[in-house]
C-alpha cells in the first residue's frame, strides 16, 4: 500500500516537474485534456522520446544520459552480464514488451474490438491484445515476453497494466526486466488533439530499488501509414558465425 | 564464400578512417558498432539483401595488392525501406559504390552504413549518394549536400544525384569525412 502510495505521488509529481536539460514535463492534469478523443488509428513518426534521451525519468530528473537507472545490486549485475550475442533479435525472436516500447519503433495503429483493445506494431509484428473487461489475469496466465495486459480508462487516458512478463532486457542487450516486474502505460491524446503521448512506467522490485517513468514519448497521428509485413531472417551468423556470404546475398 | 574472421592489420588499417565527427550518444547499435570508428571502402557491389531485422549490402573491396575482400553494411528493415522507395535493384549490382559506415566492434568486416556513393559508369556521369537513415542529420557536409544535390526521385528519403562539378566541390570542402574520394 506505501509502495503504491509512493509510486502514484511520485507519478503525479512529474505532472509538474520540470528540468532544464528536458523539454518541458506534460501536465497530466486530465482536466487540461480535449475531451472525447479518440486515440485510436494509425501513429508514425518515429515514436520520438519526448527528452534529451530515451533514458526515462528517473527521482523526477530525465535520466538523460541513459544510464542512471535505480538498479538493485541484483538488477546491476546483471545489466553487465550481458553480452552482444544476448540480442534476440539476431535469432528473430520479437522484442519483449518493455524492450518494445523503450524502442518505439514506427508504425503503430491501436485498434477498438469489442471488450479489448489491439495494438499492431510493424516492428517484429507484434500484436497485443489489452483486455478491458475488468477482470484480473486468470490464476493460470503464464509469463511470457508481453505478458497480460488489462486496460482501463481515466478520462481520455488510456492506462494499461502488464504482468506476468517473462525475463527480458529493455534496451539492445541490457537494461534487465524481471518475470515480478509490472509495466503501467499511459496514452493520452497530445494538447494538438491529434497526436499520442505515452509514458511507460517499470515497477520491477527485482532488478531496481523503486519505480520509474522508463520513458515518455509522444507519436504522430497518420492515417496514411500502413504496417508492412515483418519477415525476419536469423542473422546471428552474419554477426558471430560462420556466414556463408554467398548463400545469404542469394537467398529470398 | 565464408566471410573472413581475421584480415591483415596493414589491410584493415588502411580501410579505417578514423575521423572525430560528433554523433549521437544513444546509437541504434552501440552494442555491435562502435560510433567513433568510421570505415570506408570502395569497390564493387556484388550482393543486397532487403530484409527484416536489418538488410545489408554486400561490396567486394580490391586492396593495393590486388587482393579481394568483402565487406557487409548493414542497413535498415526491409519494412520501413520499401517505404521509402527501396526495392532490391535500387543500386544495381556490379555498379562501383564507396559505402561508409561505423564499424562492427568485434573486429570483422562488417559495418552499419552511413552513406551509399554510387558512381556513373563513365566519370562525367552523375553519382548518387544515399544516406544511412538514422544518422545524425546536422553534419555540416549533409547540409551541403542537400544544398547542392537534387532530390532522387525513387528513393525519396535522403537521396541525391550530384553532377560532376558538385561533387567536386564536395570532395573540395570535405576532403577527409570518407564519404567519397579525395579529389585527384
Amino acid at each position: 500500500m506505501r509502495r503504491s502510495l509512493i509510486i502514484l505521488i511520485g507519478w503525479l509529481g512529474l505532472g509538474t516537474a520540470c528540468v532544464s536539460e528536458g523539454p518541458e514535463i506534460i501536465n497530466l492534469d486530465e482536466a487540461s485534456l480535449p475531451p472525447s478523443h479518440s486515440i485510436f488509428g494509425m501513429y508514425t513518426g518515429v515514436g520520438r522520446p519526448v527528452a534529451s534521451c530515451d533514458g526515462g525519468v528517473v527521482n523526477g530528473e530525465w535520466n538523460s544520459d541513459c544510464t542512471n537507472f535505480p538498479l538493485s545490486e541484483e538488477g546491476n549485475d546483471k545489466w553487465q552480464s550481458y553480452e552482444a550475442n544476448d540480442d534476440p533479435g539476431l535469432r528473430c525472436e520479437q522484442d519483449s514488451l518493455v524492450r518494445l516500447l523503450f524502442r518505439a519503433f514506427k508504425p503503430m495503429e491501436i485498434i477498438q474490438l469489442e471488450n479489448v483493445i489491439s495494438m499492431h506494431y510493424e516492428y517484429w509484428g507484434v500484436v497485443r491484445t489489452i483486455h478491458m473487461d475488468g477482470q484480473p489475469p486468470p490464476p493460470d496466465t503464464p509469463h511470457t515476453i508481453h505478458g497480460y495486459s488489462v486496460g482501463r480508462w481515466q478520462g481520455d487516458t488510456l492506462v494499461i497494466e502488464t504482468t506476468h512478463l517473462a525475463e527480458s532486457f529493455f534496451r539492445v542487450t541490457r537494461g534487465p526486466v524481471s518475470d515480478q516486474a509490472r509495466v503501467v502505460e499511459r496514452y493520452w491524446p497530445s494538447p494538438n488533439g491529434r497526436d499520442l503521448l505515452l509514458d511507460v512506467m517499470l515497477d520491477d522490485p527485482v532488478y531496481y530499488t523503486e519505480p520509474f517513468i522508463l520513458t515518455r514519448r509522444e507519436w504522430t497521428w497518420d492515417p496514411s501509414a500502413y504496417i508492412n509485413p515483418w519477415e525476419c531472417v536469423d542473422q546471428m551468423d552474419l554477426f558471430f558465425g560462420e556466414q556463408d556470404l554467398d548463400a545469404f546475398f542469394t537467398e529470398g | 564464400m565464408k566471410f573472413p574472421h581475421t584480415f591483415s592489420a596493414a589491410f584493415f588499417g588502411a580501410l579505417l578512417l578514423a575521423t572525430s565527427f560528433p554523433i549521437f550518444a544513444h546509437h541504434a547499435f552501440p552494442t555491435f558498432f562502435d560510433s567513433r570508428e568510421i570505415v570506408s571502402v570502395e569497390g564493387f557491389l556484388t550482393g543486397v539483401r532487403l530484409i527484416n531485422p536489418h538488410s545489408y549490402f554486400r561490396v567486394q573491396v580490391m586492396d593495393p595488392n590486388g587482393q579481394t575482400s568483402d565487406w557487409v553494411f548493414e542497413s535498415n528493415p526491409v519494412a520501413s525501406l520499401s517505404k521509402a522507395g527501396w526495392h532490391s535493384d535500387s543500386i544495381p549490382v556490379g555498379a562501383k559504390v564507396r559505402m561508409s559506415g561505423f564499424a562492427a566492434r568485434n573486429g570483422r568486416p562488417i559495418a552499419r552504413w552511413r552513406s551509399i556513393l554510387v558512381y556513373g559508369q563513365a566519370v562525367e556521369d552523375d553519382t548518387q549518394l544515399i544516406f544511412g537513415q538514422g544518422q545524425p542529420p546536422d553534419r555540416e557536409w549533409r547540409s551541403r549536400v542537400e544544398e547542392l544535390g537534387v532530390q532522387c526521385e525513387d528513393i525519396q528519403n535522403g537521396c541525391f544525384i550530384l553532377d560532376a562539378a558538385t561533387l567536386g566541390i564536395l570532395q573540395r570542402e570535405f576532403m577527409d569525412i570518407g564519404v567519397w574520394s579525395p579529389p585527384e
